[in-house]
């Protein structure tokens, strides 16, 4: 209508052609283009590695105007991921006032892919993690890890 | 520039078709007259005043755009010719138009964004034009980086990056943010242009033929302007329509009567599209966009909208989730301590303060002392916190020895554990069963006389809104959020009465509350009665009122700069809107001539104004006539000078003109008729002015005396005193005892000193009369005879079980028992 789909499908487009490191897109429904399933490898260096992510990117329908939210499907221990049954993912340039209708859809995969390398805990949604993240490391990775054998390894 | 009458005017008075046709021709391409002659007498149904003043129907206080607006009639032939040149070979329009016609259609729909297509085939035939190769579409710079559509003309920002002029004018009219859609730059100014790399420093203040100071946007020459201006216009969306409107509400009565179809109002209140690109609805459609959206999977036009989302309280839509959640914010209740406990996930909400003040007292510590009571949110997680804030702040109440007992905390009543994170649900909750079972807080016994459990209240209150959320039926739509049972609601009173027996003796009920009076906001009868189902804890039910009625006269004071004679004159119109004398958007009327506010102070006032009323008509039909003045005068800003026509009685004209468009479409929506109640049977008379009710021709005729300033029977002194100087003495004992059966003629001349022209002329075009048609004739039903009886009635309803529900407690009617009662609290902690 707005255009908003015009550039959705461009970009899907673009995403299904050469998609980003580790990162797998397709439609949830092939009649629905305002959401995107999302299949998110567990990068090598980090305690998610050998876990596959599933995650719902859900475009609103003033896309590019206003952002995309991104929600992990995938339980999974992460400062940055709300523990919850809608695993909200807070990455800074999905906040309204942080959003540049110019940020593209791989860009905003991309980054949450490195947030699952180095997560950020001073802009945590999930306080407890950030603080364990913080101040030992060790025993967040292995919850971490473990969560990645139980959730993410079907 | 014209007089606020003319512009209201404009919008009310059919003009003579002569008018608008010539209007219009002059707007067409000339090469597409033949045709353009043709829509117009299509149009004939419909109102000529809605076309004979486009030319300003928008844009208002732009007095830029305003007079290159009005030279446009003459610019208009020349460019016809390029446009029809250019989109000769656009694809023909889906239906109808013979093709003698298409130029002109095509001219006027593909320079819209329209759909995508329109634009593409726009720009390929432009290709074609101007002899480039048909490739220059797969360029990448002649694509927008944005909307992904092919660039029509340029807009550069001064960060030098590059949009269409359609998503820069989105960013600027719509979203309303002068930041780059890039960067985030702001600017004051960006450059619509054509051409496609010169950069943004580059252009000097001679290359611009057009500036519009308000968007901030320089334009290149004359064509883009209009291309721009013709966004931003009130085009109707149908596709083969090439009427625009002079605002919403002209534009919904034209597609209702000329279609048969309607707009979503939520939609046209919010969505950020231009006009054009709204959806039209049958009234069934329309349902079911508001219900579950016109989600249509697999469609090219899917939206992927899902439809509004419903407050469960008010059963009011919202647009969406946000709204909601603002609505939910500003209406209703939440407990911060749940909040707190759950972290801000699946927020509880409770209808009201008093609502939430039942949850209060039930699962957590409230302090009962009235002064607390009355400053609300006195409450706390844990009885220590209520002990050390008793010590604190009422260390007076306690004897000696209660106090020294107070201080003593009970280790045995403490929980490390309770400091651990808590995340998982389930866990969490078998925990807390046992452990804290176990050590409960000797003195804590006496406080929660309803718990036989071994809980404490806030794994009460934990369980308890578990089961709320399990029993709860899923609304169709939340955004996480919990509303309360209705079950919950009506259950406090039985229960916080019992406790309050136990702890703090039911206070009395308070007589007179005269500073309730003040406000005269009551048309409440001396027998108090309260519906049932929202009395909720009828303590507090009077206290915040009471607090909501300070809160209100004191914002109105102080907006008034204390000027006694304003604010008598505003409580007088409050009364009178009470009374069903002054219809909602007459009241909001006056209310701009009054104060000397900004809209967002004057909303604010409006919004607590609205939450006094107890009627819930009244309460929504205040706001949905705030809401629709904004919606009209904010969203769209209207362009005042359409006016052009004298004013004589408008006030008449206008409810006639709203009948007679309801007389023509009310063959094909016949469920409106409902809504039009008194006034169906004058709506599908052919001649309007007969059948006319009584509540429509008083209040026809106080719309026109509020609204012509020059009416020789009113000097704008002597409204003013008279009503003032009636209230001041009247004020008080109007307020809870009697019913403000005020003469109608004397609210209805609001004084309008010095006419304030803007508000009124905005009011031309924005009041909420004319925007939703249900509105004006649903407060005249009030009006009318049996309207106003009825409404009388439920106004005393609520009275009167007001008065009997403060039986059981209540505010400062019963301070001596009160601090009495304090006493025993205390005595049974020491």
């Amino acid at each position: 209508m707005a255009g908003g789909q015009k550039r959705i499908g461009k970009e899907l487009a673009e995403v299904t052609k050469d998609p980003p490191e580790g990162i797998t897109v397709s439609l949830v429904s092939e009649a629905d283009i305002y959401n995107w399933d999302i299949q998110l490898e567990g990068p090598e260096d980090s305690p998610y590695a050998g876990g596959t992510f599933k995650l719902l990117l859900a475009l609103p329908t003033d896309y590019p105007f206003k952002p995309p939210t991104l929600n992990f499907k995938t339980k999974v221990y992460h400062p940055n991921v709300s523990n919850d049954d809608k695993g909200s993912m807070c990455l800074g340039m999905l906040r309204s006032e942080e959003w540049k209708p110019s940020s593209k859809i791989s860009g905003v995969l991309r980054t949450a892919r490195n947030l699952l390398i180095e997560p950020n805990p001073d802009d945590a949604v999930e306080t407890q993690i950030a603080e364990q993240y913080k101040s030992s490391r060790k025993d967040f990775d292995k919850i971490a890890r473990d969560w990645t054998k139980k959730y993410a390894k079907a | 520039m014209f007089s606020s009458a003319e512009n209201i005017n404009m919008s009310d008075t059919p003009n003579p078709p002569v008018n608008g046709r010539r209007e219009r021709g002059s707007n067409a391409p000339p090469s597409g007259r033949g045709h353009t002659n043709q829509a117009v007498a299509n149009h004939s149904g419909e109102p000529g005043g809605g076309q004979a003043g486009r030319r300003g129907g928008r844009g208002r206080g732009q007095g830029q755009l305003n007079q290159s607006e009005r030279q446009r009639g003459g610019r208009r032939g020349g460019r016809g010719g390029r446009v029809n040149g250019l989109e000769i070979e656009a694809p023909p329009p889906p239906p109808v138009p013979p093709p003698l016609g298409l130029g002109s259609r095509g001219g006027f729909s593909a320079r819209l964004t329209g759909d995508a297509s329109n634009a593409e085939a726009d720009n390929r035939t432009k290709g074609k034009a101007n002899g480039e190769p048909d490739g220059v579409n797969e360029v990448e710079g002649e694509i927008c980086f944005i909307c992904a559509s092919p660039v029509v003309h340029n807009s550069v920002a001064p960060c030098n990056h590059r949009t269409c002029h359609i998503c820069a004018l989105r960013m600027r009219a719509l979203y309303k943010t002068k930041t780059c859609a890039h960067c985030r730059t702001h600017a004051d100014y960006v450059i619509f242009t054509d051409d496609t790399s010169k950069r943004f420093e580059d252009f000097t203040q001679s290359d611009f033929a057009k500036q519009d100071t308000n968007l901030g946007i320089k334009y290149e020459n004359v064509d883009i302007f209009e291309d721009t201006l013709l966004l931003l216009r009130y085009n109707c969306p149908d596709p083969d329509c090439d009427i625009a409107c002079l605002g919403w509400p002209d534009l919904h009565r034209h597609v209702k009567s000329l279609h048969q179809k309607v707009m979503c109002h939520l939609c046209t209140d919010y969505k950020k599209v231009f006009t054009h690109e709204h959806e039209l609805f049958t009234t069934s459609e329309l349902r079911k966009h508001e219900r579950f959206g016109d989600d249509n999977p697999g469609a090219v036009d899917q939206s992927g909208f899902k439809g509004h989302p419903e407050c469960g309280f008010c059963r009011q839509r919202f647009y969406g989730d946000d709204e909601l959640y603002s609505h939910c914010r500003d209406k209703h209740e939440r407990c911060h301590l749940c909040d707190r406990r759950n972290a801000g996930r699946q927020p509880q909400y409770y209808v009201d303060y008093n609502s939430l003040e039942t949850h209060f007292r039930r699962d957590h510590f409230l302090c009962l002392d009235r002064e607390c009571l009355e400053k609300k949110f006195v409450v706390f997680d844990s009885e220590i916190d209520l002990k050390a804030h008793h010590l604190e702040t009422h260390p007076n109440d306690l004897s000696k020895d209660a106090r020294r007992e107070a201080r003593r905390i009970d280790m045995s009543g403490f929980d490390y554990r309770s400091q651990v994170p808590i995340d998982n649900r389930s866990g969490r909750r078998d925990r807390e069963g046992r452990g804290r079972g176990r050590g409960r807080d000797p003195n804590a016994d006496p406080i929660p006389p309803s718990s036989a459990q071994p809980l404490r209240r806030d794994e009460l209150a934990y369980q308890r809104q578990m089961a709320i959320q399990g029993s709860q039926p899923v609304p169709t739509r939340t955004f996480g959020g919990q509303l309360t049972a209705e079950t919950f609601a009506v259950r406090p009173p039985v229960r916080s009465e019992a406790r309050a027996g136990d702890i703090n003796a039911p206070a009395k009920p308070e007589g007179g509350l005269p500073s309730l009076g003040s406000l005269s906001l009551g048309s409440e009868s001396p027998p108090r009665a309260q519906t049932s189902a929202s009395a909720l804890a009828p303590t507090a039910q009077e206290q915040t009122r009471r607090f909501r009625h300070a809160a209100v006269t004191e914002r109105a004071c102080n907006m008034l700069g204390n000027d006694p004679h304003k604010v008598s004159e505003f409580r007088t119109k409050i009364s009178a809107y009470r009374a069903s004398t002054v219809t909602a958007p007459d009241l909001i009327d006056c209310f701009f001539s009054l104060f000397d506010a900004t809209t967002v102070e004057l909303g604010k006032l409006i919004k607590e104004l609205a939450d006094l009323y107890e009627s819930d008509s009244k309460r929504s039909d205040l706001l949905k006539a705030w809401n629709d003045w904004k919606a009209t005068s904010e969203d769209y800003p209207a362009l005042p000078g359409s006016a052009s026509t004298p004013s004589v009685g408008q006030g008449g004209a206008r409810v006639l003109k709203l009948k007679s468009s309801t007389a023509q479409s009310s063959r094909s929506s016949a469920n409106r008729q409902g809504s039009w109640g008194l006034g169906a049977a004058a709506s599908s008379s052919p001649n309007p002015i007969l059948p006319l009710p009584a509540g429509y021709s008083t209040s026809a005729n106080r719309v026109g005396a509020g609204r012509v300033s020059a009416t020789p029977w009113i000097t704008p002194s002597s409204s003013t005193s008279q009503p003032s100087s009636r209230t001041t003495s009247e004020a008080p004992p109007t307020s809870r005892t009697t019913v403000p059966q005020r003469p109608p003629t004397e609210e209805a001349f609001p004084a309008l000193p010095a006419a304030k022209q803007p508000a009124t002329s905005i009011f031309g075009y924005g009041s909420g009369a004319m925007r939703r048609y249900g509105n004006v004739p649903t407060g005249n039903v009030w009006g009318g005879g049996t309207g106003s009886a009825s409404a009388s009635g439920t106004a005393s309803e609520n009275e009167g079980e007001e008065g009997s529900g403060n039986v059981g407690a209540g505010a400062s009617g019963g301070k001596r028992k009160g601090n009495r009662n304090k006493k025993q609290t205390l005595f049974q902690w020491g």
